[in-house]
C-alpha cells in the first residue's frame, strides 16, 4: 500500500464524516482542498483500491444494501486485553464483522474494528451503548464512523454537531479532556487524579486518554508551555521571499537551525514565515544574518511591537 | 521577575516535549534529575506565578481538529490610531492572536496582525469581514495570508 500523503489525508478528512450533498461533490471537495476534480477521483480510486476508504466505511458498494444502517465502530484497546474484548463483541448477533487491526500512528490509534448493522441510525446507537456498556468496552477511546448511506437519511445535522475534525472523530469525553485541560492542570503530587476528579473520569482512564490524543496527533503534545522570553530569551516571527526552484532547499536549510521553532509556508509574495525562538537574545540578530548568508535572500524580521491578544485555547 | 537557575532549567529540558504520563509526574522528574518530588512541585509552582510557565496542559493541533483554514490577516493601519485599533481588535472572541510589528517598506506595508481561523476559508473571510468594518478607514488596505504547509512546527527548544 502506498503512503497517505497530505493531500490524501485533507481528502479523507473531507470524506470521513459524508460526501456534500451537492450535483457535483468531487468538484465541491476539489475545490475546498484546492486541487482539481480529477485528481480528487483519481485518489478516492487509490485510497479504495487500497483498503484506506474500505476501512473507513465508505466504500460505495455500501450504498447497494438500501435501507439498513449500518456503523462502524472503533476503539483503541490495550493490546493485552483484546481477544477477550473482541470475542465479547462478536458475540452479539448485530455485530457482523469484528477483527483486529494493527494500529497506523499517528493517522490511525484504534485497534479493533467492528460494523454493526440495524434498522436504523437510533437502533445502531443503542446496540453501540449496549455493547459499551455491557462489556465495559466503553471504557476506551472509539469512535463511531456512520456509513455513508446513513449519513445522507441523517442529513446535514451530523456535521453540525459533530466538528468535521480529522480521520480521528472525538468522542464526548475526548472533548472534555481537551476543552478543560487546555491549562490549569494542577501541580500537586497526583494531578492526573485531581484533574481527572474535576472531570469525572478515573485517573487511568484520563492517562489513557491523553496517550491517545497524543498518540493521533491531536494533541501537539501534553504538559507546560514555555514562555521564552520569561525564560531571559526573545521570540521574532520572521519572513521570506523564496523562489519556487529553491524553496524545499531553503525550508531545509532554516529548519535545520534549532532556534526555528515553527515555519509556515504562506501563498503571498513573502511565502515562508517562521519563529524565532532564542535563549540569548542576541542570538535573533546572528540567526538571521546566518540564514540570509546561507541562503543568499533577506530576511524580514517582524518582531513584536506590542501584544494585543494571545489566546490559548481552541474550544472543540 | 524571579531568578531562573541551572535546576530550572533542568526541568524546563526535562517537561518540554511533555509531562510524563504517569500517576505522579513530577515525582518522574524528580527521580531523573535526582531532586526531590517536593523541590520539583515548588519550583513548577513558582514558574507557573513568574509567567516562565505559561500554562500546564493539552496543546492542541489545530490541523487535527478540523481547523484547516489558518488565516494571518495583515492590516495597514495609520500609527496615529493602533493602540485602540489593536486593542479592539484583539478583543474579538475569534481573533486567536493579535500584535503590531514593524513595517518594511515598500515590501511590507502592513503593520498590525491578527490570526483567525476556521475550518474552511470562507469562515475565515467571514471574520476578516468583521475585522474590516470594525477597522473601517482605520486600515487603508489588507490582506489574507494563509497557511498552505507546515515545514516545521517544534516549539521552544532548550539546547541540552
Amino acid at each position: 500500500m502506498s503512503a497517505l500523503d497530505d493531500t490524501d489525508r485533507n481528502l479523507l478528512a473531507e470524506v470521513a464524516h459524508g460526501m456534500p450533498l451537492v450535483a457535483a461533490p468531487y468538484e465541491e471537495i476539489a475545490s475546498r482542498l484546492g486541487i482539481d476534480e480529477d485528481d480528487v477521483i483519481r485518489r478516492l480510486e487509490r485510497l479504495s483500491r487500497d483498503g484506506v476508504i474500505k476501512r473507513l466505511g465508505l466504500v460505495v458498494r455500501h450504498r447497494a444494501l438500501g435501507y439498513k444502517a449500518n456503523a462502524m465502530v472503533v476503539w483503541d484497546v490495550p493490546d493485552a486485553g483484546i481477544d477477550d474484548l473482541g470475542e465479547k463483541l462478536a458475540a452479539y448477533d448485530f455485530v457482523t464483522l469484528c477483527y483486529q487491526r494493527p494500529r497506523r500512528l499517528p493517522q490511525w490509534p484504534f485497534n479493533l474494528f467492528c460494523m454493526v448493522h440495524g434498522k436504523d441510525r437510533e437502533t445502531v446507537r443503542r446496540q453501540i451503548d449496549m455493547l459499551n456498556n455491557e462489556t465495559g468496552i466503553g471504557a476506551y477511546p472509539n469512535a463511531v464512523l456512520f456509513s455513508r448511506q446513513c449519513f445522507k437519511q441523517c442529513g446535514a445535522r451530523y456535521t453540525v454537531d459533530k466538528p468535521t475534525a480529522d480521520i480521528i472523530p472525538l468522542d464526548p469525553v475526548d472533548r472534555k479532556v481537551i476543552n478543560g485541560l487546555q491549562g490549569g492542570f494542577p501541580i500537586s503530587e497526583n494531578p492526573y487524579a485531581d484533574a481527572a476528579a474535576g472531570l469525572d473520569i478515573t485517573e487511568e482512564a484520563l492517562i489513557r486518554r491523553i496517550e491517545h490524543l497524543c498518540a493521533a496527533g491531536v494533541l501537539s503534545r501534553f504538559g507546560p508551555m514555555f514562555n521564552a522570553e520569561k525564560l531571559g530569551g526573545d521570540v521574532t516571527l520572521a519572513a521570506m521571499a523564496v523562489p519556487d526552484d529553491v524553496y524545499e532547499q531553503v525550508a531545509e536549510r532554516i529548519n535545520a537551525h534549532p532556534e526555528v521553532a515553527h515555519n509556515y509556508a504562506r501563498d503571498h509574495k513573502l511565502n515562508m514565515w517562521f519563529v524565532l525562538s532564542v535563549e540569548q537574545p542576541e542570538r535573533i540578530g546572528e540567526v538571521i544574518a546566518e540564514i540570509e548568508s546561507e541562503t543568499g535572500l533577506p530576511v524580514f524580521n517582524m518582531p513584536k511591537q506590542e501584544e494585543y491578544y494571545v489566546g490559548l485555547r481552541v474550544e472543540v | 521577575m524571579l531568578p531562573f537557575d541551572e535546576i530550572d532549567r533542568r526541568i524546563v529540558q526535562e517537561t518540554q516535549d511533555g509531562l510524563p504520563l504517569v500517576a505522579q509526574p513530577y515525582h518522574a522528574v524528580a527521580e531523573i534529575l535526582g531532586l526531590s518530588p517536593d523541590e520539583v512541585i515548588a519550583r513548577m509552582r513558582r514558574m507557573l506565578d513568574s509567567g516562565v510557565i505559561r500554562r500546564i496542559g493539552a496543546v492542541p493541533n489545530h490541523y487535527r481538529l478540523g481547523v484547516r483554514a489558518n488565516g494571518m490577516s495583515v492590516w495597514d493601519v495609520d500609527d496615529d490610531a493602533i493602540a485602540d485599533a489593536g486593542a479592539e481588535v484583539g478583543a474579538l472572541e475569534f481573533v486567536s492572536h493579535c500584535y503590531r510589528r514593524p513595517r518594511h517598506l515598500p515590501d511590507w506595508p502592513y503593520n498590525l496582525f491578527a490570526m483567525v481561523h476556521g475550518r474552511r476559508r470562507d469562515e475565515v473571510e467571514v471574520q476578516v469581514a468583521e475585522i474590516a468594518r470594525l477597522l473601517g478607514n482605520r486600515a487603508r488596505r489588507h490582506e489574507i495570508l494563509y497557511s498552505t504547509r507546515i515545514l516545521k512546527k517544534t516549539g521552544l527548544r532548550l539546547g541540552a
